[in-house]
């Protein structure tokens, strides 16, 4: 069970979360240390890997650009009741891909000289890996943030 | 058209161009000095970019400012850029990520704003004189006008958002940002014509 808390809201301090079992898990890149302001960010994994469709793409004025992924059916217990305002979708977030508008992510990003390259486009089918954490600023969903690297899957 | 309307709109217009200058400059060949001084050559470059456009817009309009305008400008924006990201850090660090993120982003948003504004409107103080009388209340009306620019350009687009909002992030930040400052600016000019020569 990733959410060890009942089906009413929990106060944040007490949600918390491990690895599902089945879940591959990963090496971290160079991007670990350009997620600004960690603190907001509930730390779960260092690395995992899932599976999924692109379905939306959207830039952020943090500079990092935020992508929801529709997750295979294996890979979809890394999911928690906040990704349903997300249309049950896992948010991936690759940083600093532009330069950030908001002030406490400015620095961060501009010492960032090897930001995540290409990304996925919509409706690709790609494997991705990245810190498996919980956005307590937005409703505690699961995210993978930053990514690290992904790649298409291949039939 | 009244200084007053002009100015806001010229501001507007020269923070999206500027905005959309800097953003697309630092992403591309801007990356290569990302690691110097820990990133803030490249703040200092982008901000700089940004309070070039805006004070050729300004200057543009209003022709009775000194050249020396865009300099002071660019300095200003430059020094005020790198402030504002050490202070946004700070107080990103100091308060709870799980206040409501209209309290704790509009806090931090607000008063990094007004430190970029504090740091424009003392750059451009000696170069005032053919804009207005009121030296203080034109530091006070910048910081003003860019903090609540910046709280409110960056709760806008994160709460209500769409896709008119979202279509270029970076210009819809710049023309709320921009028009904040305008009309903050404007409130303290003297009311003379924008392309007066006297």
């Amino acid at each position: 069970m990733l959410i060890l808390a009942s089906c009413a809201p929990a106060p944040r301090a007490q949600i918390f979360a491990k690895v599902p079992t089945g879940i591959e898990t990963c090496a971290p890149s160079d991007q670990e240390q350009y997620t600004y302001r960690p603190a907001r960010l509930q730390f779960i994994a260092a690395c995992i890997r899932v599976v999924g469709t692109i379905v939306e793409t959207d830039g952020e004025q943090d500079g990092d650009i935020h992508i929801n992924v529709r997750l295979d059916d294996a890979y979809r217990a890394v999911l928690n009741q906040g990704n349903d305002f997300e249309g049950g979708n896992l948010i991936v977030e690759p940083v600093c891909q532009i330069p950030p508008l908001q002030a406490d992510a400015m620095r961060v990003c501009a010492a960032d000289a090897t930001p995540l390259g290409s990304l996925p486009a919509i409706g690709d089918h790609v494997w991705l890996e990245g810190r498996y954490i919980l956005d307590l600023q937005h409703h505690s969903w699961a995210e993978l943030h930053p990514l690290y690297r992904w790649g298409r899957v291949t039939p | 058209m009244s200084t007053r309307i002009g100015w806001a709109i010229v501001t507007a217009l020269g923070w999206i161009v500027g905005t959309l200058v800097a953003t697309f400059v630092m992403g591309t060949v801007g990356r290569a000095i990302s690691g110097v001084a820990a990133g803030l050559v490249y703040l200092a470059v982008y901000g700089a970019l940004i309070g070039l456009c805006v004070a050729v817009a300004q200057i543009a309009a209003k022709r009775t400012l000194p050249r020396s305008w865009i300099a002071r400008s660019v300095l200003g924006f430059a020094v005020g850029y790198v402030i504002v990201a050490f202070v946004g850090e700070l107080l990103g660090n100091v308060i709870d990520p799980s206040l409501p993120l209209l309290v704790g982003e509009g806090t931090i948003e607000d008063l990094s704003g007004a430190a970029l504004g504090i740091a424009i409107g003392l750059a451009q103080l000696p170069a005032i004189a053919g804009l207005t009388d009121r030296r203080r209340g034109w530091v006070i009306a910048t910081a003003i006008g860019v903090g609540l620019g910046y709280g409110s350009a960056a709760g806008l687009i994160e709460f209500v958002g769409g896709p008119v909002l979202k279509a270029s992030v970076p210009a819809t930040f710049a023309l709320i940002l921009g028009l904040f400052v305008g009309v903050a600016q404007a409130l303290v000019l003297r009311g003379s014509p924008l392309r007066s020569q006297s």
